[in-house]
């Protein structure tokens, strides 16, 4: 980019170049996020930090994957388990996370650090949503069965949470000014 | 000196913005991008427009500042918990990082602001990027007040602090997407890990806002007003949540219509300031009507030197500056503040004297 405040410096003083940002760069030097004819990029080229890190062209891509989300409110929850077995037991390897506790209320099972399963949500009785994790082998089994009570596994408690609390006044104005 | 040349365009030039993911070029059939014409300035007038850009930006500062400490929250029709917020981050020195002043400018008179999109100012890509690469294609020699990129790279380890930065807009709209998309690659270059979400995404555990994968959010640049956050069902989470907000609260406070009669009275007859007030009588002759918090032209009306007040609430009247008009086209100039510096132009233009999110952008270069 033309760096303005560098202007003073432009062609009186030396013709034919002009004094900005770039002044010492090589002739084929191009911006360093966007290579319009360039090939294509990979979205986060970590490997490489100091050159170009994204092209536009996957700018526009990245637009297609986010595009025409909507989560209207939702409440979500999870369990808290006392072992990582326990919480394996429930979900598969690799859902299980060992955090501190987020809630304020609602028995996460207590302060400190859990086991805990993915978050899920609370209305799963009655919405089965895809690709939500669910409540866990042990818990939609006591549901089922009606049983109070967890034997050996199950969950200790329950963290509560909520998703879309942002976003329904975007669906009605613009945004941008 | 600024007028408006009319130029030929480059022969594929659709295909030349969209190689750089320029995708929202025409909005309904009409050109939004436009190269048949550009705006050439000479460097007296782009030293005047810096000049003033800056000038006004320190004003606003300190607008801010006496409106924090004098507790002038009322005349921003803002209430207790919005105050309270905007006061946390300005005396937590939460830094900004752009904003757009949008000026009625003909190039020799003083720049006078109309407005300060200090919250959510989008046309960013295109007055950043596209523009520039016309520039390098069709006027090599020339230049362009232009510098938002590197300002906005080297803001970024300032707002940034030393985590992930999430990015959150309302990605369905093309325009939103883009400008957020293109602040996030900014933000990758400038070292800090990125994720992008919906807004509708955002997630809260019941003591942080946290993302779909369920990390935290510690610092959230939003393309969604300040306004709509604290109408909605969130909004009781944002004072206890740990997220530092990009812009920061105190932003509101700017990009609210209402600030104008305060830059007025506190810098009375400034030459880059407008009479503004919230009584239509204090205004004489024609004047802007123009709600506390529309966008784009939203709820904007002209008011001849005989009309009175409108009758909606939340109204400012700004005395009627007319912007410049080049072959039949008004055009008004966007001054980008990157930081705390004056970083670039963009220029928007319409056929009818209100702009609009349908005007069209022009490149501009200087010589």
């Amino acid at each position: 980019m033309a760096n303005k405040d560098k202007k003073s410096l432009s062609s009186k003083a030396s013709p034919g170049r002009k004094a900005d940002a770039k002044f010492d760069l090589p002739p084929d030097y191009r911006h360093p996020s966007f290579y319009p004819n360039g090939k294509a990029e990979p979205l986060f080229n970590v490997g490489e930090r100091g050159k170009r890190m994204r092209s536009a062209a996957v700018v526009v891509g990245v637009l297609g994957l986010f595009g025409y989300a909507a989560w209207p409110r939702t409440d979500v929850q999870r369990n808290s388990y006392a072992s990582k077995q326990d919480c394996e037991h429930d979900y598969a390897t690799g859902q299980c996370t060992y955090a501190p506790s987020t809630s304020t209320s609602g028995g996460g099972g207590g302060g400190g650090y859990h086991y805990y399963g993915p978050w899920y949500r609370s209305d799963w009785r009655t919405n089965t949503v895809a690709g939500d994790p669910g409540p866990g082998r042990s818990y939609a089994s006591s549901a089922r069965s009606g049983a109070s009570g967890f034997a050996g596994h199950g969950p200790t408690g329950f963290d509560f949470g909520s998703r879309g609390g942002f976003g329904s006044s975007g669906r009605v104005g613009s945004r941008g000014g | 000196m600024m007028r408006r040349e009319r130029i030929t365009p480059r022969a594929d030039w659709q295909r030349e913005v969209e190689s750089i993911g320029f995708g929202f070029h025409t909005i309904d059939g009409q050109p939004y991008w436009r190269e048949d014409a550009c705006y050439v300035f000479d460097t007296d007038a782009i030293d005047e427009v810096e000049a003033a850009t800056a000038e006004l930006h320190g004003m606003c500062l300190e607008a801010v500042d006496r409106i924090v400490r004098d507790g002038r929250y009322d005349a921003l029709g803002i209430n207790d918990d919005a105050a309270r917020l905007a006061e946390r981050s300005w005396f937590d020195r939460e830094p900004s990082l752009y904003g757009r002043m949008d000026l009625s400018w003909d190039g020799v008179s003083p720049p006078k602001l109309l407005e300060y999109n200090a919250d959510t100012p989008t046309s960013l890509f295109e007055a950043s990027v596209v523009q520039w690469y016309w520039l390098e294609a069709c006027y090599p020699d020339a230049d362009q007040f232009n510098s938002i990129h590197e300002k906005l790279i080297a803001r970024w380890p300032i707002v940034g602090g030393g985590g992930r930065v999430h990015f959150a807009a309302c990605y369905d709209n093309p325009e939103d997407g883009t400008t957020t998309d293109y602040l996030l690659d900014t933000c990758l270059q400038a070292g800090h890990e990125v994720q992008a979400l919906d807004i509708e995404e955002i997630g809260w555990n019941g003591r942080v806002f946290i993302d779909l994968a369920d990390r935290p959010i510690d610092r959230l640049f939003k393309l969604y007003p300040w306004e709509w956050l604290l109408d909605e069902a969130f909004a009781k989470h944002i004072a206890p949540s740990r997220t530092r907000f990009i812009e920061p609260a105190w932003k509101m406070l700017l990009s609210n219509k209402a600030i104008l009669p305060l830059l007025w009275e506190w810098f009375p007859n400034h030459p880059n300031l407008l009479p503004a007030s919230l009584r239509r009588e204090e205004i004489a002759g024609a004047a802007v009507a123009k709600p506390f918090w529309g966008r784009e032209g939203e709820g904007i009306s002209v008011l001849d030197p005989h009309q009175g007040a409108v009758v909606a609430p939340h109204t400012v009247y700004q005395a009627l500056a007319p912007l410049p008009v080049f072959d039949g086209r008004h055009a008004l100039v966007g001054s980008w503040i990157v930081g705390n510096e004056a970083a670039g132009m963009g220029i928007r233009e319409d056929n009818d004297r209100i702009t609009r999110n349908t005007s069209c952008f022009v490149p501009h270069l200087f010589r």
